[in-house]
């Protein structure tokens, strides 16, 4: 599927946004009072971005990044995948989105113990109903580019925190989904560990044209994209 | 220390279901190991009860048998040993219809006694004291709930058939409900004075009965033995003797152990997987008290107090309970046991309940409860003091799932030591060897039920996969993955491996008597008639209506020599014309040739049940203990029979007479054309002086299955108690598991498995875990049943078991049923699952 269209009279390459959000709020009740934590936040990310949120801690990061993975719900406002209203989404359609535009890599890595490494990282697939054996090449190509080939039977529990991550990003990877988040991915790494994954995303943004928004704390992270969108106290600032 | 109680307490408090169900398991495995005790004291205090209420203080008694030349003998000889007795007394028994209307009538046992020396054995307490001073002529004494319900009063008059004549007696004293009275209104006694009655059978002064009290109850033996030699043909006993006693409960009180066990095993693994649990919830306060200098031990020391605690409140509650269940118990089936022991005279079923057990008991049980709390805890606490300390403390621990190879092997090396065992284990210990047997089966499934996991998801992946996508993949590597799921397996086999063997056992037992109901061609039996000779069965051939009649000379309990105690419940010696008109056995060969062999010599035929107890086969020699001596008997071959439930013998009517010494016959079966019931009857009115002891066969049919019945409705309730507490058992692990998979479930829904499919894996894995459970539980279940005949033979009880075969069908359902209904709500948890509270609070 080629979503990027061309203007057929000047020929320029016009970007399509695949995130759009309006005027979107997510509050939560403690006690009697309402505790803001977005504040009509309106915010586009075009396709083959790769932006970083930056912000103190507390000031919603996680929030947003969640809310536009669907794994949270707005309080109020609007939410656009490639066009598609999230709130519009029944249960089953938006797991297919999960499944199938976006990849999610939490901080704490988040594997299914059980699970060996290539059977973590086919998860997606596995829910998509298709055959593991008819997706053998990807996991393959994948393995080779997370570089845990030679771990692919490990449990997670036999890998380090950086390997675990690797696990992480290629099941995010494996269904080929047009968008990345990313909730402080090497927040959890040494630096060595953490620049070889920021340099992979650098890699999956470029060869593959990725969207990846990331929360980081890292300055040097954010380098690795083209754009930084800043956060305080629940609302956009403009850069 | 107040506040180490404090903290106890609180956490007991805290978490009500794991501490409800730790409670209740204890709770339920002490009552029944209680009730399985005490059962026997109990039955066996009603027995001596109603046995006291006839005989008084008795401490030897002279009746008749069946080889007696008359009922009635007299008491000159037992005048020699006067320096012995302390007061002896006569008395004629007999029965005499009561005809209340012409609708009513009503069977009474007659007791002729001595008013004066009657009295020095068993007191009459009656109402009032209207009482003549001599107890003699045409008097009656009756019971308080007799004269209420026929609206009788002293002076009134009471027309009595006896021996075909009508009398008529006065009533002199209407006795209250105790002594011979105790149980009127379910026995049927009327007391009239002796020479009367007497007189009515032409006793000519010699009595039917002689009851003795001793000076002195140590010389009870050597009296018994040195009376005996001068009464030759006349039973001289106790009125009760140990041996009746324990046969009474034998297998109630088996039954109910095994199946303590089986609840035992059950609580023993709730407890230990909620302790470990609990130990892994409370590693943060463990660490902190270690981290400000508490040693390992005093934490260790506190956990241990509180499963002591545990141990205790269920200890105590547990003997409540049991004490509950046992006079449930007792309500339901003692008077069924008692009515099965004939040596009470006017014995029959209901009568008073009474329960009874000794303070050991209840101290044992006790101490059973704290023990099973203690041990099952124990693991898991240690395991924890095992952990640095620095791990503790930084909450640093990881759980091994690593299946140990030790495990296995232990695992495999029990079960084939319960396998094995049993068939070679001596008679005289494999009352406590086959119970070890059953424990270490149970144990061998605990212990190998996650390698059957294994190996049977692995399999189930692939059919899974196929029939239900990659959610019944997913869900059976949950399954192996999973130990919650496991123990829930554990559980589940446990439990029904419980339900089987009750079942297996219960309708056994039923298949053994409608085969001998079945082999049975004739229409009513008399099991004891005295002094029936050949006069006596052509009189019962005469009565109209009898086509056919067959007396047999049955003699009861042979021992066999070289068998440390084992014995023939019946020997029968059998005329071999008749024999195959009224049993119809399955002959191993053909019956007549086997019938004629037993003329040729000591031949005997056993049923085939003792091929194997006996471990004899054709052409063995066995060697009966007769009170005249032993005699060496050759085996010509086997009967497929239950007659004696499978103890039984036959060799040929002269062989028998010769080595037991039996004059009569004691049963005789007869045929008949007519209605059965009418011919009892008349057979009743025509021997009304002797008092035969007879049923229809379709009443004892009937009778047989009722008391059976009663006991399996018991064990089979148990053994679904049993699957009861598997059930809360499986919840508590199901929550602990929904706990542990809160996380899992969030992620994977964050990559987008929907509710649906979260649904469906639960339900799935419910699937997977109800099959290998159920399949887990059958084998166990079947290792158990393979178990049951050999724990009856060691209480010299014969079973030959009917293996399952549908039923297990309906076993494995419920197996699947219940996993099934357990996962509803985990599922229905699970879908409604929040991702990110799930993700971000552990
Ligand atoms: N479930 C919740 N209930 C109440 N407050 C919450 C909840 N989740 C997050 N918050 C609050 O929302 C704010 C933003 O949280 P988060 O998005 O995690 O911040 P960030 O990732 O930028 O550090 C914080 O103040 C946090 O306390
Ligand atoms: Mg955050």
């Amino acid at each position: 599927m080629n979503s990027s269209k061309y203007n057929n009279e000047s020929g320029v390459l016009i970007m399509e946004n695949v995130i759009e959000i309006k005027k979107l709020s997510k509050s939560y009740e403690m006690g009697d009072t309402e505790v803001k934590v977005l504040d009509e936040i309106y915010l586009t990310v075009k396709k083959g971005e790769f932006s970083s949120i930056m912000g103190p801690s507390g000031s919603g990061k996680s929030t947003l990044l969640y809310l536009i993975g669907g794994l949270d719900k707005p309080t109020s406002g609007t939410i656009e995948i490639d066009g598609e209203e999230l709130s519009s989404m029944d249960d089953k359609q938006e797991s297919i989105m999960r499944r199938r535009k976006v990849g999610f890599i939490f901080q704490f890595y988040n594997l299914i113990p059980n699970l060996n490494v290539e059977e973590n990282i086919l998860l997606p697939i596995l829910l998509d109903g298709k055959k593991m054996k008819n997706h053998k090449n990807e996991l393959d190509e994948i393995l080779d580019i997370v570089g845990l080939t030679e771990r692919r039977r490990h449990t997670p529990r036999e890998l380090s925190g950086g390997q675990q991550q690797r696990v992480a990003i290629a099941r995010a990877l494996i269904n080929d989904p047009e968008i990345i988040l990313a909730d402080e991915p090497i927040g959890n790494l040494d630096s060595k560990t953490g620049t070889g994954i920021m340099e992979l995303f650098a890699k999956i943004n470029k060869q593959k044209g990725k969207t990846i928004l990331q929360v980081t704390h890292s300055k040097e992270a954010a380098e690795y994209g083209q754009r930084i969108i800043n956060i305080k106290d629940g609302r956009v600032l403009l850069s | 220390m107040s506040i180490v109680t404090k903290f106890i307490l609180k956490n007991i408090s805290e978490k009500k279901f794991r501490s409800f169900l730790i409670l209740f398991s204890i709770i339920i495995s002490t009552a029944l190991f209680f009730s399985s005790n005490a059962i026997t004291n109990s039955v066996g205090k009603m027995f001596t009860e109603r046995v006291k209420s006839f005989y008084g203080s008795t401490d030897v008694l002279v009746q008749s048998n069946s080889n007696s030349a008359s009922p009635f003998f007299t008491m000159d000889k037992i005048g020699r040993f006067s320096g012995k007795i302390d007061s002896v007394t006569g008395i004629v028994q007999g029965s005499a219809n009561y005809i209340y209307n012409k609708n009513e009538t009503l069977n009474f046992t007659m007791i002729g006694i001595d008013y004066s020396g009657y009295s020095k054995i068993n007191n009459i307490d009656l109402e009032g004291k209207t009482f003549p001073a001599k107890f003699d002529g045409k008097l009656a004494i009756i019971g308080q709930r007799t004269a209420n319900k026929y609206g009788l009063h002293t002076g009134d008059t009471v027309h009595l058939e006896m021996n075909g004549v009508n009398t008529n007696f006065t009533i002199a004293g209407i006795a209250k409900q105790t002594g011979l009275f105790m149980n009127d209104g379910i026995t049927k006694f009327i007391i009239v004075p002796r020479n009367e009655l007497g007189s009515l059978y032409g006793s000519g002064g010699k009595v039917n009965l002689a009851l003795i009290k001793l000076k002195s109850r140590q010389d009870t033996k050597q009296f018994i033995s040195d009376l005996s030699k001068e009464y030759k043909n006349y039973t001289v006993k106790e009125p009760y003797t140990k041996e009746e006693l324990s046969s009474l409960t034998g297998g109630m009180a088996t039954g109910l152990l095994i199946m303590s066990i089986m609840i035992a095993a059950i609580s023993i693994f709730i407890i230990y997987t909620s302790f470990k649990v609990l130990t892994m919830e409370r590693l943060p306060v463990t660490g902190t008290f270690r981290s400000v200098g508490a040693t390992g031990k005093m934490t260790n020391l506190v956990m241990m107090a509180e499963s002591t605690i545990y141990g205790i409140l269920g200890g105590l509650a547990g003997c409540l309970l049991g004490i509950g269940v046992l006079y449930v118990l007792t309500t339901l089936t003692g008077s069924d046991m008692l009515s099965s022991n004939t040596s009470i005279p006017g014995n029959s079923d209901g009568g008073n309940v009474a329960i009874s057990f000794t303070a050991a008991q209840m101290g044992f049980s006790f101490g059973f409860a704290v023990i099973l709390s203690f041990i099952s805890s124990i693991i898991p606490i240690i395991k924890i003091s095992r952990i640095p300390l620095k791990d503790i403390v930084l909450n640093n621990i990881e759980v091994k799932n690593r299946k140990s190879r030790k495990r296995l092997f232990i695992g495999i090396a029990i079960v084939t030591a319960a396998l094995i065992g049993p068939p070679l284990f001596p008679f005289s210990i494999a009352g406590i060897t086959d119970i070890f047997c059953i424990i270490f089966t149970i144990a061998a499934v605990i212990l190998l039920i996650p390698y059957i996991t294994s190996a049977c998801t692995i399999l189930l992946e692939k059919v899974f996969g196929k029939f239900f996508g990659n959610e019944g993949i997913l869900a059976s590597k949950n399954v192996r993955g999973s130990k919650s799921i496991v123990n829930n397996i554990c559980l589940l086999a446990v439990g029904i491996s419980s339900l089987i063997m009750m079942n297996t056992a219960g309708g056994s037992e039923v298949a053994m008597l409608t085969k001998l109901y079945k082999s049975a061609d004739f229409q009513v039996w008399i099991t004891s008639m005295p002094n029936a000779d050949k006069s006596m069965t052509d009189s019962i051939k005469s009565i109209d209506g009898v086509s056919d009649v067959y007396p047999i000379y049955r003699a009861s309990k042979i021992l066999i020599d070289g068998t440390n105690g084992r014995s023939l419940g019946l020997l029968d010696g059998v005329d071999k014309a008749k024999f195959q008109q009224y049993w119809k056995l399955d002959w191993y060969g053909d019956g007549n040739k086997l019938l004629n062999g037993l003329d040729t010599g000591r031949n005997i035929i056993l049923a085939n049940t003792m091929e194997k107890v006996l471990k004899v086969k054709e052409g063995s020699e066995i060697t009966l203990k007769f009170p005249s001596g032993n005699r060496v008997y050759k085996v010509i071959g086997f009967a497929n029979t239950t007659i004696g439930d499978g103890s039984y013998g036959l060799i040929s009517e002269n062989n028998l007479k010769t080595d037991t010494g039996m004059k009569y016959y004691n049963n005789i079966f007869i045929k008949t054309g007519k209605n059965p019931n009418a011919v009892k009857q008349e057979i009743l009115d025509k021997f009304a002086g002797v008092k035969p002891a007879l049923k229809t066969v379709v009443q004892m049919e009937q009778d047989d299955r009722d008391a059976l019945g009663n006991t399996f409705t018991i064990l089979n309730g148990l053994s679904i108690v049993t699957l009861i507490v598997s059930i809360f058992g499986m919840l508590n692990n199901l929550i602990i598991s929904f706990i542990e998979r809160k996380r899992s479930l969030a992620v994977l829904k964050s990559v987008g498995m929907s509710k649906r499919q979260i649904i469906k894996m639960v339900f799935i894995e419910a699937i997977a875990g109800g099959i290998i459970g159920s399949m887990a539980g059958i084998l166990a279940g079947l290792l158990l049943v393979r178990n049951i005949p050999f724990t009856m033979e060691a209480m010299d009880m014969f079973i030959s078991v009917q293996y399952p075969s549908w039923s297990l069908l309906l076993d494995a359902f419920i197996g699947m049923a219940i996993f099934t209904a357990a996962a509803i709500s985990p599922a229905i948890k699970s879908s409604k699952l929040k991702i990110i509270e799930s993700l971000k609070y552990e």
